[in-house]
C-alpha cells in the first residue's frame, strides 16, 4: 500500500482541468498572397469549458472545449487592377454609336478591409489523454545545493503531473453566416472610401449600381464557390492551417507547458518558523492513474 | 468502490508513511525533541543518545537542543547549584487502527479502539551526578545572612563528563480532531491517555504519565498541527476563489477525519461557485 | 487611393443645347460641299475657330469636334482613368483647326471635359448671301440632334426656348443595385416640332441618353424640378472609417 493516496472525483478533476485550460494561450499571426487577394490574420486564443469523461483505460476525454478567439483580426486585401466600370454613352451618335462616354473607371489598387472577428469560436471536439508524472529538476539548481538550499534560491525540484494527450481534434473555426453581410459591408465601405468626399449620394448609388451586387463581386474575385462563411472558415482553418497549429499547440501545452498538478519535492509540511528551517518530506514513486470514477495519485514518503 | 464515492477529494496517509514523516520532523527540528542544559547543548557528545539531524540543521545554524535550565539542587543557595541534564525523544512510532504495530500496555486497555491511534515513544534522559563537586564544595560566605544589598551569587553548574542515562517506553492513545488554524482547517492530535511502562510506585507513575500527557497535548496543539491541504500536497483547487472546500459531513461520511485501515483519511466536498 | 472624377459630371444637373457641357452634344449635317468656318463660344466670348471641309470625295462620315479642346483655360486635354472613352475619334488630343467630312456625314460637337458652357457657330467661308448653310448650336433646326444624358435622378422640365408651346417632362429613376451590374438602356428619342415635343413625357433610367431631333427651331433646356434622392433613410455618403464588425453570438456546433 502506498504511503499517500489522493483522489479527486470527476467533478474535482474537471475543475483541475479547467484551471489548466484557463492558462492556455496561443497567439499567432500570418499573411499570405493568394493571387487575386491577400489575407493576414492575428489571433489570440483561450480555452474554456468542456465536458469530462473518465475512462477505465487510464484515460480521460474532454469534449466540446470552447476555443475562443479573444482576438481575431482579419485583413483581406482584394487586388482589383482592371476591375473597371465600363464607360457608357453620354452623347450617342444617331447610329447607336457613341460620341462622348461616361468615363469608365477602375476600382484600382488594393482594397483592404479589416474585420474584427474577435469572439469567433472553435472547439476541441475531442481530447483524449492520460496522466503522466514527471520529476522536474531545475536546471539552475547548483550541484552542491541541498534541497533546502534549492528551495531558498527558488530552484527546488518539482513533482509534476501532466496531461499526456493521445489525440486532440479541433473543429473548423465556426464562422457565422452573417459574415457575408459583414464582409459585403466592409468591402462596400472600402469602395466608398475610394470615392471623393464631394461625390453626391445619388452618384455613389449610381456607381454602386454599375458595380452590381458586391457579394457577387466578392465571390467572383475570391473564387468562392461555397458561402463566404465556409470560405473564410476554410481559409483560416485549413489554408492558413490554424486548426492544425491549434491542435499542436494544445497538445504541446498540456503535455509539457502547464501541469495539472505540481508540488515541490521535498514537500514542506512545516514552514520555517522562529529561525528554524522548514520541515520537508521527500516524496517518491509518484503515480497518477484514472479510472471511470476518479483520478488517483499515490506516492511514498522517502526515507 | 472508489475513494470519492461520497466526496470530491480524498487524502490518506498510511501509518508507515506517517512514521517516516515523524522521523523527518525529528531530524529537521531536533530542538523540538531534544532538551538539555547549555552545557550539554555545547557538548552534544555527552547526551544520552546522539541527536539525528540533517545537514541543513547545522548548515543553517539550527540548534540540536532546546536549552533549558539546569535541575536545581534543592536547598542549595550559597551558591545555588544546578545539575546538567537532557531529555530526548528518540523514537516515535504511530499505529493507526487497527492496532498491529504498537503493543499497548494493559493500562491503556488494548486493543486499540476504533478511530484511534496508538503511539510508542521512546524517551531517554540523563542527569549529571556530581559527586566530586560536592566533595570539594565550599559554601560562598557572601551568601550568609540577610544582607539585602549584597548580590546573590550565580548558580553554579558543575561541569559534566557523563550523564547518567535511562530510557522509558511511553505509550499513548490519541485521536485526531480538526481545528481551524489561521482560517485553515488543520489536523490536531488529541491525547486520550498515556502510560509509561515500569514506573513504580504508582504515584510516581501517575505523575510521570500526567506530565507526559500534558507535554504531548501541548506539543501537538502548539507545534505538530498540519493543515489538511498538506495531505493533498497543496492541491491548487483548494486555493481557487471559485471553490469552497469543506470536510464532508456525516452523513455520508461517519468519521472525518477517519482512522482505519492503518490510515488517516480525510474526505472533502467542494462547491463550485457559478 | 482616391479615384478621380470630373466633378462637373455630377454637379451640373441641367442641360442646355445652346450651352453644351459634357452631358450634352449636338450633331449637325453640312449638306452643301465647301469650306465652312466655325467659331467656338464660351458664354458670349469667342475662344477659338476652326474649318470644316465638306467634300463629296471625303471618306469621313463623322467629324468629332471637341469644343473643350479650344478652351485654353482648361489645364490639359481631357483624359479618363481608362484613357479612351468609347473609342471616339479625336478625344484627348489637341484641338484641330481643320476638319473634314462628307456632305452625307455628320459633324458632332461635344465637350470632353470641364465645366462646358460652349456654343458653336459655323457658316460657309465663301460668300453665302442667303446664309442658308449657317449653323448655330443655340438655334437647332433641320434635323440637328441634341444628345443629352441626365445622371442626376429626379424630375426635369423640358422646354424649347424658341417655341413656347413646347413643354415636356423627363423623369430619371433612382439607381438600384440589381442582381446584375447596371447598364443604361438604349437612348430614347424626342422629336421637336412646331407643335412641341413628341413624346412630351419620357421616363428614363439614370445614364440613359435622350436624343432631341430638331425638326423646328429649337434650343432645348432641361431643368431639374424635383430631385430624387433615393429611398428615405438612405445613409449619408461619408467616409466609412473604422467600425468593429459586430458578430452575433455564436451557436455551438454539436458533433
Amino acid at each position: 500500500m502506498s504511503h499517500i493516496t489522493i483522489a479527486a472525483s470527476a467533478k474535482a478533476f474537471q475543475q483541475l482541468f479547467n484551471e489548466v485550460e484557463k492558462n492556455f494561450s496561443f497567439t499567432k499571426s500570418d499573411s499570405a498572397n493568394f493571387g487575386p487577394f491577400s489575407a493576414s490574420y492575428s489571433v489570440s486564443v483561450h480555452l474554456s469549458g468542456g465536458n469530462l469523461q473518465l475512462n477505465n483505460d487510464n484515460t480521460f476525454e474532454m469534449q466540446d472545449v470552447d476555443i475562443v478567439f479573444g482576438t481575431l483580426d482579419f485583413k483581406l486585401c482584394l487586388d482589383l487592377p482592371g476591375f473597371c466600370i465600363p464607360s457608357f454613352c453620354i452623347v450617342p451618335d444617331p447610329w447607336n454609336g457613341c460620341l462622348v462616354g461616361f468615363p469608365g473607371f477602375c476600382i484600382g489598387g488594393p482594397i483592404c478591409v479589416d474585420l474584427n472577428l474577435s469572439g469567433l469560436t472553435s472547439q476541441i471536439t475531442d481530447l483524449k489523454a492520460s496522466l503522466v508524472p514527471k520529476y522536474y529538476v531545475d536546471p539552475a539548481r547548483l550541484a552542491g545545493w541541498t534541497d533546502l538550499d534549492a528551495e531558498l534560491n527558488g530552484h527546488s525540484n518539482q513533482w509534476q503531473i501532466y496531461i499526456d494527450p493521445v489525440w486532440v481534434n479541433v473543429a473548423l473555426i465556426d464562422v457565422p453566416a452573417t459574415i457575408d453581410n459583414i464582409l459585403v459591408n466592409a468591402i462596400t465601405n472600402a469602395i466608398h472610401n475610394l470615392f471623393p468626399s464631394w461625390l453626391p449620394g445619388w452618384a455613389v448609388d449610381l456607381i454602386m449600381a454599375f458595380l452590381g451586387p458586391i457579394v457577387d463581386l466578392i465571390t467572383s474575385l475570391l473564387g468562392i464557390t461555397t458561402s463566404i462563411a465556409e470560405w473564410l472558415s476554410n481559409l483560416l482553418s485549413n489554408v492558413f492551417g490554424l486548426v492544425g497549429l491549434l491542435e499542436t499547440a494544445i497538445a504541446d501545452y498540456f503535455a509539457s507547458k502547464y501541469p495539472l498538478y505540481q508540488f515541490e519535492d521535498p514537500f514542506p509540511v512545516l514552514p520555517a518558523s522562529g529561525g528554524l528551517i522548514p520541515v520537508k518530506i521527500p516524496i517518491r514513486n509518484l503515480a497518477a492513474t484514472i479510472d471511470s470514477q476518479e483520478m488517483i495519485v499515490q506516492a511514498n514518503v522517502g526515507a | 468502490m472508489g475513494y470519492t464515492d461520497h466526496c470530491d477529494l480524498y487524502a490518506a496517509v498510511q501509518e508507515d508513511g506517517i512514521n517516516l514523516v515523524a522521523q523527518h520532523v525529528m531530524r529537521q527540528r531536533p530542538s523540538w525533541f531534544n532538551y538539555a542544559t547549555q552545557y550539554v547543548s555545547d557538548h552534544p557528545q555527552i547526551a544520552c543518545v546522539p541527536v539525528a539531524h540533517t545537514i541543513d540543521v547545522t548548515h543553517y545554524s539550527n540548534p540540536l537542543f532546546k536549552v533549558v535550565s539546569p535541575v536545581p539542587i534543592l536547598g542549595a543557595d550559597s551558591p545555588p547549584v544546578g545539575l546538567n541534564f537532557c531529555v530526548q525523544l528518540v523514537k516515535a512510532q504511530v499505529d493507526f487502527h487497527p492496532g498491529n504495530v504498537v503493543t499497548l500496555p494493559a493500562a491503556l486497555s488494548p486493543p486499540l479502539a476504533a478511530q484511534h491511534l496508538a503511539m510508542h515513544v521512546k524517551i531517554c534522559g540523563g542527569m549529571d551526578c556530581p559527586s566530586e563537586f560536592v566533595k570539594d564544595f565550599l559554601p560562598t560566605p557572601t551568601s550568609y545572612g540577610e544582607a539585602t544589598n549584597i548580590r546573590q551569587p550565580q548558580q553554579v553548574v558543575p561541569p559534566t563528563r557523563k550523564l547518567v542515562c535511562f530510557c522509558l517506553d511511553a505509550y499513548l492513545v490519541a485521536h485526531i480532531g480538526v481545528q481551524s488554524i489561521a482560517g485553515k482547517p488543520s489536523l490536531v492530535g488529541i491525547v486520550d491517555s498515556v502510560d509509561v511502562v515500569g514506573i513504580e510506585p504508582k504515584g510516581l507513575s501517575e505523575n510521570i504519565n500526567c506530565y507526559l500527557k500534558t507535554t504531548f497535548e501541548l506539543m501537538l496543539k502548539e507545534k505538530l498541527i498540519f493543515p489538511i491541504s498538506t495531505m493533498l500536497f497543496d492541491l491548487p483547487l483548494l486555493s481557487l476563489a471559485t471553490i469552497t472546500a469543506q470536510l464532508t459531513p456525516n452523513p455520508p461520511i461517519p468519521n472525518n477525519p477517519a482512522i482505519d485501515d492503518d490510515q488517516l483519511k480525510v474526505f472533502i466536498t467542494i462547491t463550485v461557485a457559478p | 487611393m482616391k479615384m478621380t472624377f470630373d466633378q462637373n459630371l455630377f454637379t451640373q444637373v441641367g442641360l442646355d443645347s445652346g450651352s453644351l457641357t459634357m452631358l450634352g452634344g449636338v450633331t449637325h449635317r453640312f449638306l452643301e460641299a465647301g469650306q465652312y468656318r466655325g467659331v467656338v463660344y464660351r458664354g458670349g466670348e469667342s475662344i477659338g475657330k476652326f474649318y470644316i471641309n465638306v467634300d463629296k470625295n471625303s471618306p469621313v462620315a463623322q467629324a468629332n469636334i471637341d469644343l473643350a479642346a479650344f478652351d485654353t483655360s482648361l489645364p490639359a486635354p481631357a483624359t479618363t482613368a481608362t484613357g479612351t472613352i468609347c473609342g471616339c475619334q479625336g478625344e484627348g488630343t489637341k484641338a484641330e483647326t481643320t476638319f473634314e467630312v462628307n456632305p452625307k456625314g455628320y459633324a458632332v460637337f461635344h465637350v470632353s471635359a470641364g465645366a462646358g458652357g460652349y456654343a458653336v457657330r459655323a457658316s460657309k467661308a465663301a460668300e453665302d448671301p442667303k446664309q442658308q448653310n449657317q449653323f448655330d448650336s443655340r438655334e437647332l433646326n433641320r434635323e440637328d440632334i441634341f444628345s443629352a444624358v441626365v445622371l442626376r435622378p429626379g424630375t426635369y422640365s423640358v422646354s424649347n426656348g424658341l417655341n413656347t408651346k413646347a413643354k415636356g417632362k423627363i423623369t430619371i429613376g433612382y439607381p438600384k443595385i440589381g442582381k446584375t451590374a447596371y447598364r443604361p438602356p438604349s437612348p430614347a428619342k424626342i422629336v421637336c416640332s412646331e407643335g412641341g415635343f413628341e413624346p412630351a413625357n419620357v421616363e428614363l433610367q439614370p445614364g440613359q441618353a435622350v436624343l432631341f431631333q430638331a425638326n423646328a427651331p429649337s434650343r432645348i433646356t432641361l431643368e431639374l424640378v424635383k430631385a430624387d434622392d433615393g429611398p428615405a433613410g438612405r445613409p449619408e455618403h461619408t467616409r466609412g472609417g473604422w467600425k468593429k464588425a459586430a458578430l452575433p453570438e455564436q451557436k455551438r456546433k454539436k458533433a
